[in-house]
């Protein structure tokens, strides 16, 4: 039939001839578009759109392993604060402690007192350390280890709380000047597990304690003035009243001892908080943060553990590939599917 | 993509053609309808756009079948007429041809006779599926956009014909 069709189509060829000569005649140069631009096709609009969403996943997203950074904006700038994490990796104790160190920003200096600035620079900022410390750890029996290492390093214990999501968490002070005898102290007891996050945030005191020593030093002038004041009376109700001025002014003489004390302790002793917590099992890991914190809670896995990391974390490299490409994979698949559907299922029937 | 309107009228005249002499049966009347319908299109060349699966085929042909539309209505005479003044026809070029070549192909021409009469028995949809896409050579695609049909359908109706062709030339043999 298919040859009927050529020996009728090329059967007039004359015809043909004159008719094109005829045409050209009134010819229009005007191109014919006879397919749609590619362009402005939907398959094109599907195929940007797609494009833009992945490279905007991909450029969203952050790096599988990487832990983000805090804004110094963000903290009081009244207070000498900051936020310090510190990466320390301790020689054979197999502790890991992610950490980024963010530097007070400049301009917060300009806000305080001369006289506080001018303190700090001779003699060192007067710090009220708050330490809390986020432990990752399969052993129950950490809390205990933990609290014995307080009372060892001439600490306090505030509180001990358990509940189901933490093992323990444990509240106290230890001197500052042990504090890197309690990190070591924890590497030391604290076998296998891994200290995931070590908050440091100190407010400086200075300013409270000149303020202090201020008042202080105003009240001893008040004081040897209200003495002079005494000595210097003539009538009963001159000495009663020079009498009750003095006895006011050692009340807050008193006072200020006792705050100038106290502000010693705070400045001495380091709040620590330290928040044991169980490691994720391998089974329970359900996103990339919780495997990151189990692959971390391995420092030397053993070779049943190293497996147990590398499915997981192919798994979820797996998944997040999966994620992006997801948006392309699957139309893409249906259309050709479609395409050589149909291609073959005409090609069977000429 | 844009082609000159020549480069189709090259690539489309002879399937224009061959279509409108298997459904016109008549020389004369072939070439009048497919002239109009290349003036039409040229006339006409702004307002085309390729949408919805439109080809520039399926333009064309669609307006040639407007045109036969419009020849069978005004004239009762080129109505489709029997086999034999198709046959005539092509007894007379295939002559002309035969004469210029050296073997001579009667069989296949009788061939091409029964395959025409038994054409004539199909339903319309199946009479026209088999004129665009053997005679005429069109493509699944344009034969779709033309007959506002899916190619799967497409498909099945040829399917059908053939059979049915297949069928009554054997039934014309025995």
């Amino acid at each position: 039939m298919k040859k009927l069709g050529e020996h009728l189509q090329h059967s007039n060829p004359s015809h043909e001839q004159a008719l094109r000569q005829k045409l050209l005649a009134t010819q229009s140069q005007a191109p014919v578009q006879t397919k749609k631009l590619f362009f402005f096709s939907p398959a094109f609009a599907w195929g940007a759109g797609c494009c833009v969403i992945v490279l905007a996943a991909l450029v969203s997203k952050p790096l599988f392993f990487k832990t983000s950074g805090i804004d110094p904006e963000e903290y009081a700038m009244d207070s000498y604060s900051f936020i310090a994490r510190e990466a320390d990796m301790a020689d054979g104790a197999g502790v890991v402690m992610n950490a980024i160190v963010s530097r007070m920003p400049e301009n917060v200096a300009t806000q305080k007192d001369e006289d506080v600035i001018d303190y700090e620079e001779q003699n060192g900022a007067m710090l009220e350390q708050t330490v809390s410390v986020r432990l990752l750890t399969q052993e129950k029996d950490a809390s205990e280890t933990v609290a014995t290492l307080f009372a060892s390093l001439g600490g306090h214990l505030a509180s001990i709380r358990e509940n189901d999501d933490a093992y323990a968490t444990i509240t106290g002070s230890i001197p500052a000047t042990r504090m890197d005898l309690f990190y070591e102290g924890i590497n030391d007891l604290v076998k296998n597990e891994n200290f995931m996050e070590k908050n440091v945030q100190g407010d400086s005191v200075t300013s409270e304690a000149l303020d202090l020593a201020d008042r202080e030093t105003a009240l001893r002038t008040a004081e040897k003035d209200a003495i002079a004041q005494l000595q210097a009376a003539k009538t009963t109700e001159e000495q009663a009243q020079a009498r009750a001025t003095l006895e006011s002014i050692s009340n807050q003489l008193a006072q200020i001892d006792e705050q100038k004390k106290n502000l010693e302790d705070r400045v001495d002793y380091v709040t620590v908080s330290v928040s044991i917590e169980k490691l994720p099992a391998f089974w329970s890991v359900q996103n990339a943060y919780q495997l990151n914190e189990y692959i971390a809670g391995y420092e030397n896995p053993t070779l049943w553990q190293e497996i147990e990391i590398n499915v997981l974390t192919v798994f979820f490299l797996a998944a997040r590939v999966f994620s992006v490409a997801f948006w392309v994979i699957i139309p893409l698949g249906i259309a050709v599917a479609v395409f050589f559907r149909r291609r073959t299922f005409l090609r069977q029937l000429e | 993509m844009q082609r000159d309107f020549f480069s189709l009228y090259d690539e489309y005249y002879p399937k224009l053609y061959a279509y409108l002499l298997a459904r016109l049966r008549q020389k004369e009347a072939a070439e009048d309808v497919t002239q109009q319908t290349f003036e039409k299109a040229l006339a006409n060349l702004a307002t085309f756009k390729p949408r919805h699966g439109a080809t520039f085929g399926s333009w064309l042909f669609a307006i040639a079948k407007n045109e036969l539309v419009n020849v069978v209505r005004v004239s009762q005479k080129t109505t489709v007429v029997s086999n034999d003044v198709l046959a005539q026809t092509l007894a007379t070029e295939s002559l002309v041809e035969t004469l210029l070549r050296k073997e001579v192909e009667q069989e296949e021409h009788e061939v091409w006779l029964s395959i025409l009469s038994a054409i004539d028995t199909l339903s319309d949809d199946e009479r026209e599926v088999i004129t665009l896409k053997y005679l005429a050579g069109m493509s699944y695609d344009d034969i779709a956009a033309l007959m506002h049909k899916k190619p799967n359908t497409l498909a099945v109706i040829l399917k059908r014909a053939l059979e049915k062709i297949r069928v009554t030339i054997n039934v014309c043999k025995k």
